[in-house]
């Protein structure tokens, strides 16, 4: 259906009551705070507009409110709904909160599939739910197509009794009514079943809760003009005490019944109880949003941190800010200027998914995208990983190789290996984490993929299944058992799996989709140690990667690795720690040009290991080189270092 | 929309500007012109004015800082747009509200008035306040803005097919709330 079949009537009604919400009046203010832009010692500046421009003051006096508001809420502990887990402990200090990715799906019942339009609704519901959540944040990200999305809830870090609150609460159907006991008192806790609860609310009337600092009440203001005064409820009612309850009738919360004054707002006052017990929490967080249309429920990867190290300080808005004149802008070619604008929809998603909420972007007509990013163009650590994240193609491919499997990052050729399955069959995507704990990639396959891929996987079990990106070979592992439920892994390399920006990349291109035309950069202001590509040359995305092993002494080992172009124009420094991961240095380029390199590693065990490893009695200090050349449409360097008895060996190459 | 279609003469300001104070009486000249269609388009999306003024101000923030990177100075309106309706999409998702049901099943009404469209229009106005941010931004687009699909796919960075996927559930829920209305007995006749 286009809107173009709106009944005349209708759309009429609709554009009148648009129209109607219109404002009459632009508020002085704003003018004033527009003319104070380009001079901002101006005097005309309205009060409205000084918190609107000093940001930065603004950002610290948003980070102190919200971490007194998660102050307050710590020490309490859970709201007594059926289902919810109890609170272990409560911490005495909030120095640091930890966001947490929960995955939730719209639960599909008998005969009914959930619709993009009830996954959307439920999106919301759960969103508000968690935005009321002192301390939470609600940004996530919806997969229409396969019933889930995603909730990014933020607590304090070492308060693991939160996140089991919050995750409980958030996927209750919710609902709350409000009305009277007419069979004598009831307590807190306790169920109407078969006592005389009379529900009254409401009738279209809407309450904006606010949950005063203390936690001690909860003020529901009642949206003015309602069809069905609350007024003339509480008059019926004065005295008596109010019920609020959950659809399943327990019972929440009391509070005295009074005429409301000219604010319209009823108290929910607590006891010292129930602010210990964690209610004010809770119901302010069922008060934010309706009740669930559909049931949803939780799915793995079950509430994935997002940042595992501390996160300092909260953010007053999803962007980062960049000083004027320093923003990122990038400007593509796209092959087919047809596609452009398609194009740009993906690199849209992708920038979204990356966290990137606001940014400019335009295209003309000979198929030109533009670009303006709110990154720092000198901040290469940025910058880097986002222009390889935009300039991949992204296409994902399920390819059988039989008894053949090649290593990790090399090229497949998809004439000699027909894919089983490609990207466009997967319905979502998200970061896990496997059995030892390594970082993984893991998607979801359509109904109709998840059966090709059962049935295969069935069939060919002792074989090996290569993941190709864009032609690369990400990871290569052998069918152990079939697969029946569509749910496929992409390890990463190393044993810690990929790294948390990686990761985070890969998500973000699958959840955007394929590009549907290559592009060519043509353009950048980005500051870096190699030239930007051009667009006569095709572009170098070389993904470094890099990870250790064989080091057996009882301390772990060390290893740093040194880059180096043939023509030594440049040099950088990639670490790879203990654990085998690998951390970048500053300054390391993780987009190569074509050319040829030399790669050289040092490995050192640590100190304390210099009492002697388990069976190693070689030297603690030892030098390797690896040569390898890049050439155009490359994509992943992997550079593997082995610590053995003696010496160290390194390899590091592309894909040939 | 009142402002709608104004003619913004804008050679003064195109291309880069050589200094500061150029570059900032031109953002200013853009701004201006743009600022009460702007206001008014977010009072309308988020159905109050004090919020939309703060959705503004903020999205005038925004657009300063990035205002070096806009090279198309004629897409100020678009690019500003963008940046202003992707800020009242997060303010919708982060609004607390609920609306309970009325459990004596038919709702009172307002008065019923000459139009006999008044309380329609109150039904539209409630369905709309139960939209998704989403699907709200992209009506108001569209029937408020006079957008095009192309322009609101734009103006929100979706795709083109999730524009049309948004204002069709969203009309759904619309047209259903306004039928319920209209079905009401007491009411002037369709």
């Amino acid at each position: 259906m286009t809107d173009e079949t709106l009944a005349p009537r209708f759309e009429r009604d609709l554009r009148a009551m648009l129209a109607a919400s219109e404002p009459a009046d632009v508020p002085a203010s704003l003018y004033a705070f527009v003319d104070a832009i380009p001079r901002p010692t101006s005097a005309a500046v309205a009060p409205r507009a000084r918190v609107g421009w000093d940001r930065r003051a603004l950002a610290v006096l948003l980070a102190a409110a919200v971490l007194a508001i998660v102050a307050v809420g710590v020490g309490s502990g859970i709201i007594r709904l059926p289902g919810l887990l109890p609170r272990v402990g409560a911490p005495t200090a909030v120095p640091h909160t930890q966001t947490y990715r929960l995955y939730y799906q719209v639960t599909p019942l008998d005969h009914h599939t959930p619709t993009a339009q009830e996954v959307d609704a439920a999106f919301a519901v759960l969103n508000a739910r968690a935005s009321a959540y002192p301390g939470s944040g609600g940004v996530g990200s919806i997969d229409e197509a396969a019933g889930t999305f995603s909730i990014d809830v933020e607590v304090p870090a070492d308060d693991q009794g939160r996140l089991a609150e919050v995750r409980a609460v958030l996927p209750t159907v919710g609902g709350v009514l409000i009305g009277t006991m007419s069979d004598g008192p009831i307590e807190v806790g306790a169920s109407t079943d078969g006592r005389a609860f009379e529900p009254a609310y409401g009738s279209g009337v809407a309450f904006t809760p606010t949950l005063r600092p203390d936690g001690s009440a909860l003020d529901l203001a009642i949206e003015a003009g309602v069809s069905r005064p609350f007024s003339d409820w509480a008059s019926a009612h004065s005295g008596e005490t109010g019920v609020v309850t959950t659809q399943e009738g327990l019972v929440l919360a009391l509070a005295p019944i009074v005429v409301p004054g000219a604010d319209l707002t009823w108290t929910i006052p607590f006891t010292p109880d129930q602010v210990a017990a964690g209610t004010p929490r809770g119901l302010l967080a069922l008060f934010s949003a309706p009740p669930l249309a559909h049931p949803v429920h939780e799915v793995a990867p079950r509430g994935v941190p997002l940042a595992p190290g501390i996160t300092p300080e909260p953010e007053p808005t999803p962007s980062p800010t960049v000083a004027p004149g320093n923003a990122l802008h990038l400007e593509y070619q796209v092959q087919d200027p047809a596609l452009a604008e398609r194009t740009l929809s993906v690199l849209s998603d992708r920038i979204r998914l990356m966290g990137i909420t606001t940014f400019g972007s335009s295209i003309d007509g000979g198929g030109r995208i533009l670009l303006d990013l709110s990154i720092a163009r000198d901040d290469e650590a940025a910058t880097q990983p986002l222009r390889q994240l935009l300039g991949a193609t992204g296409h994902l491919d399920l390819v059988p190789l039989g008894q053949d499997p090649v290593e990790d990052g090399a090229h497949v050729d998809l004439t000699q290996h027909p894919a089983l399955i490609s990207g466009d069959q997967v319905t979502s995507q998200g970061i896990s984490y496997d059995q030892t704990g390594a970082r993984v990639v893991q998607f979801t396959l359509s109904q109709t993929a998840a059966a090709t891929f059962s049935t295969w996987t069935s069939d060919h079990v002792g074989e090996s299944l290569a993941v190709v990106f864009d032609g690369t070979a990400l990871s290569v592992p052998v069918i152990m058992s079939p697969i029946p439920d569509g749910i496929v892994q992409i390890s990463g390399p190393g044993p810690g799996g990929w790294s948390e920006a990686e990761a985070t990349r890969l998500v973000a291109i699958l959840g955007a989709g394929e590009l549907p035309t290559p592009i060519t950069e043509v353009s950048s202001n980005a500051s870096e140690g190699t030239p930007a590509p051009t667009a006569t040359a095709a572009p170098a995305s070389l993904n470094v990667a890099g990870y250790a092993d064989g080091c057996q002494a009882p301390g772990g080992c060390s290893y740093a690795l040194d880059l180096r172009s043939a023509d030594a124009e440049w040099q950088a420094a990639l670490a790879i720690d203990a654990a085998g991961q690998a951390t970048p240095g500053a300054g390391l380029p993780t987009t190569l040009d074509p050319g040829d390199y030399t790669v050289t590693a040092s490995a050192r065990r640590n100190p304390d290991a210099l009492g002697g490893g388990i069976g190693d009695p070689g030297p603690v200090d030892a030098t390797c080189t690896a040569n390898f050349s890049v050439v155009p449409g490359d994509a992943v360097m992997v550079v593997s270092v082995t610590f053995g008895t003696g010496a160290c060996t390194v390899s590091a190459g592309v894909p040939q | 929309m009142s402002d709608r279609g104004l003619a913004i003469d804008e050679g003064e300001v195109h291309g880069r500007s050589a200094t500061d104070a150029e570059r900032g009486d031109a953002f200013a000249g853009l701004a201006d012109r743009h600022l009460a269609r702007a206001y008014r388009l977010a009072s309308v999306i988020l159905g109050s004015e004090p919020e939309a003024q703060d959705a503004v101000q903020d999205a005038v923030v925004v657009a300063w800082e990035r205002f070096e990177d806009l090279r198309d100075r004629e897409r100020f309106d678009a690019w500003f747009d963008r940046i202003l309706v992707n800020g009242c999409r997060d303010r919708l998702r982060r609004r607390g509200r609920v609306r309970l049901i009325d459990i004596d099943g038919v709702p009172e009404r307002a008065s019923a008035d000459d139009s006999g469209s008044v309380a329609e229009r109150d039904a539209l106005r409630s369905a709309l306040s139960g939209l998704s941010p989403e699907q709200r931004v992209t009506v108001v687009l569209r029937y408020y803005g006079d957008l095009s699909l192309e322009e609101i796919a734009d103006r929100t960075g979706e795709r083109l097919g999730t524009v049309k996927s948004r204002l069709h559930y969203g009309l759904d829920a619309l047209r259903a709330a306004y039928d319920a209305a209209a079905r009401l007995p007491g009411e002037a006749s369709r």
